[in-house]
């Protein structure tokens, strides 16, 4: 859906990018991670057609953003880093005011109006000022004003910055419902726990060099090329008494069990889902009281520190 | 990978609306009105300060009215003179509140939008620019519309007095209304080209009051003639409602007191507003194009307007009159001409690929369109024009009113010398600023250069006559030194020697001139024309090379090729979603005992039921960080 071909930028005599290559494919949640200056911001504005490449090349949707920036405009829709909005209009009036400026025909723009405010859950809020919202409420404004002309790409600059844990995580659910709508979303951020929730696949990014890039797992799988071979859970139970990860070594599929750093049971399996449920039934057959289980795959986090080598912050 | 091309033909979903009717294009303007206007003016009617400063300015009107008028009429006058006087002072006092409010409000209008950083939504969404100018543009003109409104019960006290009329009242708003314009538009120009607002404010003020300031003295001193000559009798700026009021349909009342400041008002903000327009559009499209429409009209305006203005002489000074009118738009088409001298070598680069598919009347338009070969035709053009047009009017009008007058030889020869020699002089400025502007890539360098060339050609030569002989100055009606002959003005000396000695025959002696500013202008035509193609062909050369660079090094990277990367997808989707799967299933399925427990292990997972936030406790991997391959792209 976007593909970014050896992208260079300078500002100036500095060179913000270099070479910079990646491709987000259709339909995923992509995340653009990257400590300050960085150049996200950089790249995601050449993206959305503010700013020209100096050299390479950059696709949205099949369209060369410097060719034919009209085109990708209609196919992308952008939300700035540290976007404002009009302050003394209400949610309604906002959208409608956008739904105009893109030209959406005037007997589709209520519906239209309607139908983002629903899928942002805005509706309720819509005779509300904009002077007087919250940021979260603001954020979600922000990119429910992306969804009027209905584009297939969403680029959403530093979209969790500055929200509180619940509206990341209306946030995160929001993109969650924007991706089984299909449409490919790029979400950039400096912070790792952000977005290590939402996104199936990353580009990082530092001193404007791509230091890796692709689906999480993949970029996982090269880092450790030894835990390949397994997926893992983390199995939490109520207590944990002697022996209690014997009855798991029994099963065909399990590789490896091992005790967490804070107690629990961490089991690499081969396999899919079967095979978790086939631990669970034997934890509860061997009545073990299971609190949680939940899946331990290639942390994002994990990726980007070994990847960054301690070079942030 | 190249664009589909059905897309080039395909009508865009959400661009530009499909062309309509007249009739449904005025019914739009109310049921689908500019979304900018709407906007600005709920905007500002919901700020609290704005009505705050109606009532404030409205009671300081009312009060400078009293305070001043009172003041300046004593008790002696008479009522209907005291009228006139409060009638003045409150126009001049409305007048000076705008000239000072207007365009420091309208010029935050676009810079303000880049402050809070909606700007760049706004130009995303695809908004032509000349909508998103003339939407700022109309918001600020209401808003001072309705502050005039709210002003005028004010006028009031002066119709307690006499001596005004309804009518007065009326045309005085009017002109009101007629200076808020390029007031407006001054803000709007200024906003969209500057990054910060208070800059954008300043400059707007430090532009317009002066520009106000000295026009408000000249329309008073207008008022002094107007009174001998028409026999108005009130005093002050606003002495021309009652001109206009008295005489609307003599002649020359309504050339001058009617069309002529429409026209100029007109041109003028139609000039800012398309500069503002250039400023919003990237520098990717077409930009001239604006100016050269208002230019056809400005000068076409110009024309008429001589034709009237000659017109409007006395028998006796018709042919200096028509002379010194004509003589008089050298200035615009001096202006006109390094106007137009300002583009870059090559066409925008998105017009030039909309122009690939276009009709063949639209690519004969393309000769004279944006870039600076076509441009510099198009200046021509707009050069011959604004030189022969106004002398060819001038000449017309002076036969058509005074059929039987006997000095049309000399005047006609006096016009055709100054239209000769200022088209040769405003193509060799058109052509040499064109060329400085593509050698040195800067607009406001080869500006400054081309002008300070043309001051030094129309001083230089008198001084190095002076110098090579100090008595070659005194008898120039005889022989002009030829040094002399070159310089720029050369053509208005020769016209003014025409009509005051009758010596028709010196028409021939501005050949020298034309032929020296002609073949000048010719010369850096052919350097233009041969640079821009030079230029081109680089472009093309250097965009084959990157394309092909770019293709060699899409193929060292096998990882980004579409199919491994769509397998990647297709397994990642299917363990983003399995993920999510689990964990909820696992949940149910827990015996009821083990769920009732806490499970709160991640700060969001209390508000979140149904979910897990695994990654907040996640620095639990205990495999040492390996040195494994990354993909690193390798340069
Ligand atoms: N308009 C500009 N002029 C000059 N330098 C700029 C400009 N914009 C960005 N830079 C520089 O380019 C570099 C990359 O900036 P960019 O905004 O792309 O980083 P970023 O990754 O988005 O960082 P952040 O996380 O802080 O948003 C920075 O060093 C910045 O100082
Ligand atoms: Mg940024």
């Amino acid at each position: 859906m976007i593909r970014v071909e050896g992208v260079q930028h300078r500002f100036g005599a500095m060179q913000v990018l270099h070479d910079v290559w990646f491709t987000v494919p259709k339909g995923t949640v992509f995340g653009f991670i990257g400590p300050n200056g960085a150049g996200k911001t950089t790249t995601l504005r050449m993206m959305a057609t503010l700013l020209e490449p100096d050299e390479g090349r950059i696709l949205v949707g099949g369209y060369d953003v410097v060719e034919r920036p009209n085109d990708v405009r209609r196919v992308l829709g952008f939300m700035p880093d540290g976007f404002g909005v009009y302050e003394r209009v209400t949610v309604a009036e906002y959208l409608e005011f956008f739904a105009s400026a893109h030209a959406i025909p005037l007997d589709k723009r209520k519906r239209t109006v309607e139908a983002v405010m629903e899928l942002t859950d805005l509706g309720p809020l819509r005779e509300r000022l904009v002077s007087a919202m919250s940021k979260g409420m603001k954020q979600r404004l922000a990119i429910a004003r992306t969804l009027l002309h209905d584009p297939e790409v969403l680029i959403l600059d530093e979209p969790a910055n500055g929200l509180d844990p619940r509206a990341r995580i209306e946030m995160r659910d929001l993109i969650e419902q924007l991706q089984q709508l299909g449409k490919t979303i790029v979400l950039s951020s400096h912070i790792l726990t952000e977005l290590s929730d939402m996104v199936s696949a990353v580009c990082i990014l530092e001193k404007g060099r791509v230091l890796a890039s692709g689906p999480v797992d993949r970029i996982g799988q090269q880092l450790r090329p030894e835990q390949k071979v397994a997926r893992a859970v983390k199995v939490r139970l109520l207590s944990y008494p002697e022996g209690c990860d014997a009855p798991f070594r029994e099963l065909p599929d399990v590789a490896h069990v091992e005790r967490g750093p804070d107690g629990f049971l961490r089991i690499a399996y081969h396999g899919g889902d079967e095979t978790v449920a086939a631990i669970v039934a034997r934890a509860v057959g061997a009545g073990l009281k299971v609190v949680r289980v939940e899946p331990e795959r290639d942390d994002l986090e994990q990726i980007f520190l070994e990847v960054t080598r301690g070079e942030l912050q | 990978m190249s664009a589909p091309t059905e897309a080039v033909t395909e009508p865009t979903a959400a661009g530009t609306p499909p062309r309509r009717g007249l009739g449904a294009r005025l019914r739009a303007l109310t049921e689908d009105p500019n979304p900018i206007l709407v906007k600005e003016l709920r905007t500002i009617l919901r700020t609290p300060l704005f009505v705050r400063f109606l009532y404030l300015s409205t009671g300081l009107v009312a009060l400078l009215v009293v305070g001043i008028g009172g003041g300046a009429a004593s008790g002696s006058q008479p009522p209907a003179e005291v009228g006139q006087v409060l009638f003045q002072v409150f126009f001049s006092i409305a007048l000076a509140i705008l000239c000072l409010v207007a365009p420091a409000h309208a010029a935050t209008s676009l810079t303000n939008e880049r402050e809070i950083g909606t700007y760049e939504s706004l130009v995303l969404t695809g908004m032509d620019p000349a909508r998103i100018v003339w939407g700022k543009f109309l918001a600020s003109y209401a808003v001072f519309a309705l502050v005039l409104v709210a002003f005028s019960p004010v006028v009031g006290i002066a119709f307690l007095f006499g001596g005004t009329s309804p009518w007065h009242v009326l045309l005085g708003f009017y002109g009101l209304l007629l200076a808020l314009g390029p007031a407006v538009a001054l803000g709007v120009a200024l906003s969209a080209r500057l990054r910060s607002t208070r800059v954008s404010i300043l400059l707007a003020l430090l532009v317009f009051v002066p520009f106000a300031g000295f026009g408000t003295g000249m329309l008073t001193a207008f008022g002094e003639l107007s009174q001998r000559e028409w026999g108005t009798s009130m005093e002050g700026p606003f002495w021309f409602t009652e001109a206009l009021a008295t005489r609307f349909f003599e002649p020359d009342t309504f050339l001058l007191l009617g069309v002529l400041p429409l026209y100029l008002t007109a041109m003028v903000v139609w000039f800012l507003l398309a500069s503002a327009i250039a400023g919003v559009r990237p520098a990717a499209e077409d930009r001239s194009t604006p100016f050269k429409l208002w230019a056809l009209a400005a000068v076409s305006g110009l024309v008429v307007i001589v034709f009237g203005v000659v017109t409007l002489f006395d028998r006796h000074d018709v042919p200096e009159g028509s002379v010194g009118v004509v003589a008089f738009t050298g200035f615009a088409m001096i202006q006109l001409a390094t106007l137009f001298a300002n583009e870059p070598p090559l066409p925008p680069r998105l017009w030039e690929l909309r122009q690939e598919s276009r009709g063949r009347l639209a690519k004969l338009a393309g000769l004279f369109g944006p870039g600076a070969a076509p441009t510099a035709r198009f200046g021509a053009l707009i050069v011959l024009l604004a030189t022969f047009g106004p002398a060819l009017a001038g000449g017309l009008a002076r036969h058509y009113v005074f059929p039987t007058h006997d000095e049309h030889a000399q005047a006609d020869a006096a016009l055709l010398v100054i239209a000769a020699g200022y088209a040769a002089v405003g193509l060799f400025t058109l052509m040499f600023g064109t060329w400085l502007r593509i050698v040195l890539r800067s607009g406001v360098a080869s500006r400054v250069i081309a002008l300070s060339t043309l001051a030094g050609l129309a001083i230089l030569p008198f001084l190095a006559a002076v110098l090579i002989d100090p008595s070659s100055l005194q008898d120039m009606d005889d022989h002009m030194p030829l040094l002399v002959r070159l310089t720029p003005i050369s053509p208005i000396i020769t016209a003014v020697l025409i009509v005051d000695d009758n010596e028709v025959f010196r028409t021939l002696e501005v050949l020298v001139p034309v032929a020296f500013y002609g073949m000048l202008a010719l010369f850096f035509w052919t350097l233009v024309e041969a640079r821009v193609r030079n230029v081109r062909k680089l472009v093309a050369e250097q965009r084959v090379l990157r394309e092909k660079r770019a293709e060699e090094a899409a193929a060292m990277r096998p990882s980004f090729t579409p199919p491994a990367n769509q397998e990647a997808v297709a397994t990642l989707a299917a363990i983003a979603s399995g993920e999510h799967g689990e964990v909820s299933e696992l949940r149910s399925s827990q015996p009821p005992d083990a769920s009732s427990n806490g499970t709160t292990t991640g700060e969001s997972s209390t508000s979140e039921p149904g979910t897990s936030d695994s990654s907040t406790g996640s620095t639990d991997t205990t495999e040492p960080a390996s040195d494994a391959p990354k993909e690193e792209p390798s340069s």
